[in-house]
């Protein structure tokens, strides 16, 4: 994939998780690399709101050349969300958001979704493997 | 003014006739239209189709009659949502069964290759995403509620994922005929209870795409064995299973499992959709090995 996204930070974590095989939904996390964290500020493209996962495009543009690319991030069940504070109306497209989550491990533009931060400053939680004992 | 009112007004012979003829016709229509008739007095009801029982086969668990048959009162009642709790299964595997048995040759080699898969950061064969059910036993280890139903005839548990069910028949059925009931993904469960304890032997799995857990098939010959029990007051459902499959394993394949009754919300509508992975790069090809 094409270079320098805007990427805020990106730091190293100890290992979140003992285990690695967690298939939390209809899909395994085993993609992504729980030991990274990512964060990502960038425009909401798209906001699927729906069962298994949420997911969120999010579009970020390179201040340098105006590049833009499009993040996926992928979260947990619709449910999973409400109860840390989602609704279907926290998001619409065009907003800012800033996203933090562990990034794929193939350096491909997606990451499992962790937290959000609005434009606001609420920070939401959505990390599938953290809230999944719902 | 329709033509009732019109031939009210005649009267005789004009009425007389009029009424014969509407008699034929409306008996003419109901010979042409077998899935019609009349039932005691003027509702007109659907024919019931005939009886479509095969041979040798049980009534509807759902049937008044089988569930108006005296039984044995169960010893408890399954009747909720039951959440699979990862923290509450840490020790046995999670969503995996752990400790795996000694895998057949064969199998090791499929399991190998899932392991180095994801090693590497990869998915291997992840067909659940891809919508293929995730079958038993994993089915029943999705984080999302079990909607469970228990009658004196049947145990029906709905997992909010994909809608996968299955039915836990308990009215003294017998397996069902392979020769007429094909393989399926929940598989033919036929309980009875033992003391305090549920007993289900579930045969006649689907293999096609079907994983117990990442890298391990569920093979044609799998036999699941489970021992159901509610404990903490009814809060918490206690499954252990015993699998046995000498296509894939040695010996018996032990892991327990549990749930908690789950009364804080419903389940939701999760179908696997045609569009599911469109946001999800975890599930595109290049995360999987195939």
């Amino acid at each position: 994939m094409k270079r320098n996204w805007k990427v805020g930070a990106l730091s190293i974590l100890g290992l979140a998780l003992a285990c690695t095989n967690t298939a939390s939904a209809h899909h395994s996390f085993a993609a992504f690399d729980t030991t990274k964290e990512i964060t990502i500020k960038g425009a909401v493209k798209v906001f699927k709101f729906e069962n298994p996962h949420v997911s969120i495009i999010l579009t970020v543009t390179d201040p340098k050349d105006s590049h833009t690319t499009d993040w996926f991030f992928e979260a947990a069940s619709v449910r999973g969300l409400v109860i840390t504070g989602w609704r279907k109306s926290t998001l619409k497209p065009g907003d800012v958001v800033t996203l933090t989550g562990h990034p794929i491990r193939d350096g491909r533009p997606g990451a499992s979704l962790m937290r959000a931060q609005l434009a606001d400053g609420t920070i939401l939680q959505a990390n599938p493997l953290a809230i999944q004992n719902y | 003014m329709n033509r009732n009112s019109r031939l009210q007004g005649t009267g005789g012979w004009a009425a007389s006739r009029a009424r014969v003829c509407s008699i034929c016709v409306i008996g003419a229509l109901a010979s042409a239209m077998p899935g019609w008739a009349f039932a005691a007095g003027d509702e007109k009801l659907p024919q019931i189709p005939p009886s479509t029982i095969v041979p040798g086969q049980p009534l509807g668990a759902l049937s008044k009659e089988n569930l108006a048959k005296h039984r044995l009162k169960a010893p408890f009642d399954l009747t909720g949502n039951w959440m699979f709790s990862p923290a509450m299964n840490a020790e046995n595997g999670m969503f995996d069964y752990l400790p795996a048995p000694k895998l057949t040759p064969a199998a090791k080699a499929i399991y190998d290759a899932s392991i180095a898969a994801m090693t590497s950061g990869k998915n291997y064969k992840n067909d659940e995403a891809l919508c293929w059910p995730a079958g038993m036993p994993e089915s029943m280890t999705r984080v999302w509620p079990n909607q469970t139903i228990q009658l004196p005839t049947v145990i029906i548990m709905t997992q909010m994922l994909k809608h996968e069910i299955r039915w836990i028949y308990l009215d003294g059925r017998p397996h069902g005929d392979p020769d007429i009931k094909p393989p399926s993904y929940s598989g033919d469960s036929i309980g009875h209870f033992e003391g305090d304890t549920l007993v289900v032997e579930t045969v006649n799995l689907q293999p096609k795409r079907h994983w117990i857990m990442t890298g391990i098939p569920a093979g044609p010959k799998l036999k699941i064995v489970e021992k159901i029990k509610l404990k903490g007051g009814g809060k918490i459902l206690e499954d252990t299973f015993t699998m046995t499959d000498p296509d894939n394993w040695e010996g018996e394949w032990v892991n327990t499992k549990y749930w908690y009754r789950y009364d804080d919300a419903d389940a939701e509508e999760a179908f696997c959709l045609p569009d599911i992975n469109d946001n999800l790069l975890s599930t595109r090809d290049e995360s999987n090995v195939r």
